[in-house]
């Protein structure tokens, strides 16, 4: 069989024509990624569940029910997203053994549309990292390249998903943590407006910043996810109660009158010159449709990283001060005092990135340096989130490469923090502005896929779909699949 | 900013987390880089601009259910004893 031919309207046609049954499928996707992941190491454990998932779901087809929105469709999930009584580690050494209590609402949503979940992907200690190399277990490599890495946070999820082990996947998205990862696997991925999708069961990084949104082959594939796990959940107090509008309804509509800016600060300093000449080519794609392509301007986008890099770990050390060995996961309880056994299973259950934003984060929010620091940040966010909304008047989208770079050497960055941050440069800005943001497949620089950014307001999702529905239309970087793995 | 390797077993300290001397060396390298670069913030005129994204939060009735989860919560921890975690000697 072949993998990679599938999308999400072709397993619930295949399901519906009875080309093969839910159960068939699920157990070729489970062998095959058993099989292959030996090379990707995308995937933590599979869950063997799903067979019987799927069973439920060719129960259903015979049934004569009508088919859910995702019926019968093999998806992968990032393992800081918690399914009842089964194993969530967010690769750290601190939650190794911990099982889920309940399962997260958009897990919930996903079930209930019909999808079935193979499996947890690998990603960077508690979704922190832009290469997946922070996991306390294993390293996922780029499927385009065994040697590079996947991106990162949700590397495993990326990685599942470019190499054809599964149709679908969850990531999260704290400063790119989607969208960057997707752009150096060549897929398409998705970080929704801050309060659309429910954070409820997803482990907690930074609040104010956290979102999960799709990884998928296509950008139709992502919005028919997003329209399952997007809307209200009252276990979520920032999640918007508003309706979520029918995304497919207008994604094939044409981009006459549609103004797209390309801000200029995201094609200069720090970004490959390589990289940004194809998200060039992808603006002209664009005038081509009927689109304007239109210079704007971002001026504080320099320093959006440095505000980023105060605000994540301020969050994440308040969040992260929950793994104390005292009500779950990792406890050592050699010391003699309860704090001892705070400090020491902290000490042995984080790994070196965590610690160290965990410091940052202590440090920013220390008396002192709070308001140089953190309130400093907090303002400077403020001004971001106006210059977006400015520009928004101007615009109905931002074009923008996704990444500085394609994938680099695994281990290249390890030891040096400060440039493996630097690779959130242009991600991180539509975090702190709480916008819709995508990455698609746009191109190639040296054999390695390179992503094009999307952009738009907040609440902007349909506008955010058709304008990538439209390049992904006249293009077809969404058909390259990288290499079998040589076994 | 000059963050030595007493500063970091300091906020390390306060941090909760016990380290070892090797990676407070190391800390104390990187940690004043990364400040650093954070301290462009400085420099940045800050207005008094209103926060646009700024919702409701959507709260719901403060009403107590009653819990399911109890024991499973309780066999997660490392010690308890009936309905309660059981802690070392606080002081």
């Amino acid at each position: 069989m072949d993998f990679f031919q599938h999308s999400i309207e072709s397993v619930r046609q295949g399901i519906k024509n009875k080309d093969f049954s839910c159960r068939e499928l699920t157990e070729q996707y489970l062998q095959h990624s058993q099989k292959v992941d030996t090379t990707y190491r995308a995937f933590l454990r599979w869950r063997d569940e799903a067979l019987h998932e799927a069973e439920l779901v060719d129960q259903r087809v015979a049934a004569g029910e009508i088919a859910r929105p995702l019926e019968g469709v093999p998806m992968a999930i990032k393992d800081n997203m918690g399914l009842k009584g089964e194993v969530t580690t967010a690769a750290s050494k601190i939650l190794q053994d911990f099982q889920s209590v309940y399962t997260a609402t958009v897990v919930q949503r996903l079930q209930a549309a019909g999808a079935i979940i193979i499996g947890k992907t690998n990603l960077d200690e508690f979704a922190m990292g832009a290469s997946t190399e922070n996991s306390a277990f294993q390293e996922t490599v780029n499927p385009w390249n065994s040697a590079m890495i996947p991106g990162g946070s949700s590397g495993g999820s990326a990685a599942a998903v470019a190499s054809g082990q599964s149709v679908a996947a969850l990531g999260s998205d704290t400063g790119g943590s989607i969208r960057q990862p997707a752009a150096m696997c060549g897929v398409v991925g998705m970080k929704p407006s801050y309060g659309r999708v429910s954070r409820y069961g997803l482990f907690a990084l930074a609040s104010s910043l956290d979102q999960i949104g799709p990884f998928a082959r296509n950008v139709k594939d992502a919005a028919r996810i997003y329209q399952v796990i997007a809307g209200h959940d009252a276990n979520d107090a920032t999640s918007w109660p508003e309706e979520v509008p029918n995304i497919l309804a207008d994604i094939d509509q044409p981009l006459k009158d549609v103004r797209l800016g390309r801000p200029k600060e995201y094609f200069g300093q720090g970004v490959n010159p390589a990289v940004a000449a194809l998200i060039d080519e992808a603006c002209k794609v664009y005038e081509k449709l009927g689109a304007t392509i239109i210079d704007v301007t971002l001026p504080h986008s320099p320093e959006a990283l440095a505000t980023y890099y105060i605000l994540q770990p301020a969050e994440a050390s308040s969040n992260l001060a929950r793994y104390d060995g005292i009500r779950y996961g990792l406890s050592r309880q050699e010391g003699s005092g309860l704090l001892d056994v705070y400090r020491q299973s902290r000490e042995a259950g984080f790994g070196p990135e965590t610690k160290r934003r965990i410091i940052i984060g202590t440090f920013s929010l220390s008396s002192g340096y709070t308001d140089k620091y953190f309130h400093q940040a907090n303002r400077v966010r403020l001004l971001i989130q106006e210059e977006f909304h400015r520009v928004f008047d101007q615009v109905d989208g931002l074009i923008t490469p996704t990444s500085p770079t394609v994938a680099w050497p695994l281990g290249e960055k390890t030891q040096d923090p400060l440039t493996m941050y630097l690779a959130d440069l242009l991600t991180v800005p539509a975090n702190l502005a709480q916008i819709p943001a995508l990455s698609m497949p746009a191109g190639f620089v040296g054999g390695l896929p390179v992503g094009m950014q999307i952009m738009t307001k907040i609440g902007g999702e349909s506008t955010l779909f058709r304008i990538a529905q439209a390049y992904e239309a006249a293009t077809d970087w969404h058909q390259r699949h990288p290499p079998a793995p040589s076994s | 900013m000059n963050i030595d390797q007493p500063a970091v077993k300091g906020l390390s300290d306060l941090a909760r987390i016990a380290i070892s001397d090797q990676e407070a060396k190391i800390f104390a390298e990187q940690l004043p880089q990364i400040l650093d670069y954070m301290a462009q913030l400085q420099k940045v005129d800050v207005r008094v601009v209103p926060d646009l994204t700024a919702r409701a939060m959507n709260l719901r009735p403060d009403q107590a259910d009653a819990s399911l989860v109890i024991d499973q919560l309780l066999q997660a921890a490392p010690d308890h004893q009936d309905q309660w975690w059981k802690v070392k000697p606080v002081l």
